[in-house]
């Protein structure tokens, strides 16, 4: 009686895309923290966008407004320097880009191409200031992982600046 | 016209053509207008059971399931009250209106043997320049009959919402598919910014509609005048057209007051009700309440324009449409500024201290 129950709630109760969708969010860092029914209501902030192979998300100089989030498929992005396009990286299903755009809105500092079909889950901007509003706990985490991600970066920046003033000198 | 601009102008030009066509055939839209309606106000709640992990349509049936069983018991009598009242309302109305000429005739003759210029003053008051008046409000109480004739559309209604609701995500879904990729982020800004301003204004002026039918008809009840479910329910209604929507409303309960008890004490213990209830939503409710942040100059001529080229319609459209207007002129200068890097220059000067 009890499996019978429970086959009955996972068939006709709850959905099973919830679900997939829930336990894919978990593995993605900037989400890390994050309760099951948050999980369930960031959710239902993102929006998902198949791309097909060739078809672009956006080309660097385009104002950014919100943070890409790879399922399936592969994401080239690219920059153009000089009048040549080369490709500085290479998404990877479970990995995310374009997180800055979720702090300001400026120009993009590389283009980014669907190297075969992709989806994607986008988290927009304004989505993130209403979660603010409505689940500040879910837009608290995501602000914390960001903030971590952009000292990171600074740093990372600075010592590699450092290194080069220090070699500089030396030499 | 440059690129960035195009996505606004043309959902700008699109949203003037669905408006105009949505005047045009009014009455074949209204169920669709409502079933829509009805399908956003409930929208949060079906989403607050799918992140608990409920399939939509299990949501959509709670949700229905529970309605229907409020609607069985609790709204069948009301509404019959309701209709019952409105009937007699009107049968009436012409009457209380003889009533009312009368009334006036009996003052002004008062007035003109108390004060020497009184009655040359009150004689120029020609008939003629409330008689439109008098016919409008006559009228009111056949408009709001008519909207409840909505309940014809019992069936339709609940049928069409439920498309609505259960169609939702993947209609949004197939919206941006169809999208140029390059300018999904702008339709997703388009679309947040107009969720934003409709649901504000929505969820704005339901709870004040109920908050002060309530208020209205507990004042009403107490003050032992006749009809006030009917009178609240049509103050609550009033409140989807700003201002006039109460003055109509609180018209009618001074006058059926004043007529019930034969006194014009009651009706103005009648209007000091609506005043007070008034002036509590506008100094402790509105303050809470979301709203849509016009000023108070837009606000009014929106609603004067509105009426002047649409009517009734036009008044009760109007702040929703110039909102909606708003929030793009608004996305077309933030994407403008933006792309001229003028947003964020101010955020970086301000930093001084090295990175530690």
């Amino acid at each position: 009686m009890a499996s019978f129950l429970k086959d009955f709630q996972k068939r006709f109760l709850f959905d099973r895309d919830i679900t997939r969708q829930k336990a894919f969010m978990r593995t993605i860092p900037i989400f890390a923290g994050l309760r099951g029914r948050e999980l369930g209501r960031l959710i239902q902030s993102l929006y998902l966008r198949t791309y097909q192979k060739g078809e672009p998300l956006f080309n660097q100089g385009d104002i950014g407004r919100a943070l890409f989030i790879l399922e399936s498929g592969h994401i080239a992005l690219l920059r153009q320097d000089n009048g040549s396009e080369n490709k500085i990286y290479t998404v990877t299903p479970g990995e995310f880009f374009g997180e800055m755009a979720l702090l300001e809105e400026r120009p993009r500092t590389a283009s980014a191409r669907a190297e075969e079909t992709s989806r994607l889950y986008l988290l927009y901007r304004t989505e993130l200031d209403e979660l603010v509003h409505a689940a500040p706990r879910i837009a608290a985490v995501i602000f914390r992982h960001l903030a971590e991600r952009l000292s990171g970066r600074l740093r990372e920046r600075q010592d590699t600046r450092l290194a080069e003033t220090l070699l500089s000198r030396a030499l | 016209m440059p690129s960035k601009f195009r996505i606004p102008a043309a959902a700008f030009v699109i949203a003037l053509l669905v408006i105009y066509v949505v005047f045009k055939l009014f009455d074949v839209f209204l169920p669709f207008l409502i079933a829509f309606l009805v399908a956003y106000v409930s929208n949060p709640l079906v989403n607050w059971f799918q992140s608990r992990g409920f399939r939509r349509e299990v949501a959509v049936i709670l949700i229905y399931g529970a309605v229907a069983l409020v609607v069985s018991v609790a709204a069948d009598p009301l509404r019959r009250v309701l209709e019952s009242d409105m009937a007699r309302l009107q049968t009436k109305a012409p009457l209380y209106i003889t009533q009312a000429k009368h009334m006036i005739a009996v003052f002004r003759d008062r007035v003109s043997a108390r004060l020497p210029f009184g009655g040359s003053l009150l004689a120029s008051w020609s008939p003629d320049l409330y008689a439109p008046l008098i016919r409008r409000v006559q009228s009111v109480p056949r408009y709001f009959l008519a909207m409840l004739s909505i309940i014809t559309y019992v069936f339709l209604v609940p049928v069409l919402s439920f498309y609505f609701l259960m169609d939702a995500p993947q209609a949004q879904g197939r919206l941006i598919q169809i999208c140029p990729s390059r300018y999904v982020e702008q339709l997703l800004h388009l679309l947040d910014e107009v969720d934003v301003v409709v649901g504000k204004y929505l969820k704005g002026v339901l709870l004040e509609a109920c908050v002060v039918a309530l208020l209205l008809a507990t004042g009403l009840r107490l003050l032992g005048i006749h009809y006030f479910v009917a009178i609240s329910a049509l103050a609550g209604v009033g409140c989807l057209v700003p201002y006039l929507g109460f003055l109509v409303s609180m018209g009618f309960g001074v006058l059926v007051a004043a007529f019930q008890f034969q006194s014009v004490w009651a009706g103005i213990k009648v209007a000091a009700l609506f005043a007070s209830v008034k002036v509590a939503d506008d100094i402790f409710l509105s303050p809470l309440l979301p709203s849509t942040s016009l000023h108070p100059v837009v606000f009014l001529l929106s609603l004067m324009v509105g009426g002047k080229l649409f009517g009734f319609g036009g008044l009760l459209l109007a702040i929703p449409i110039v909102s909606i207007a708003r929030s793009l002129v608004k996305i077309m200068w933030l994407w403008y500024i933006s792309s001229a890097g003028m947003g964020a220059a101010e955020a970086t000067s301000a930093l001084r201290a090295p990175y530690t």
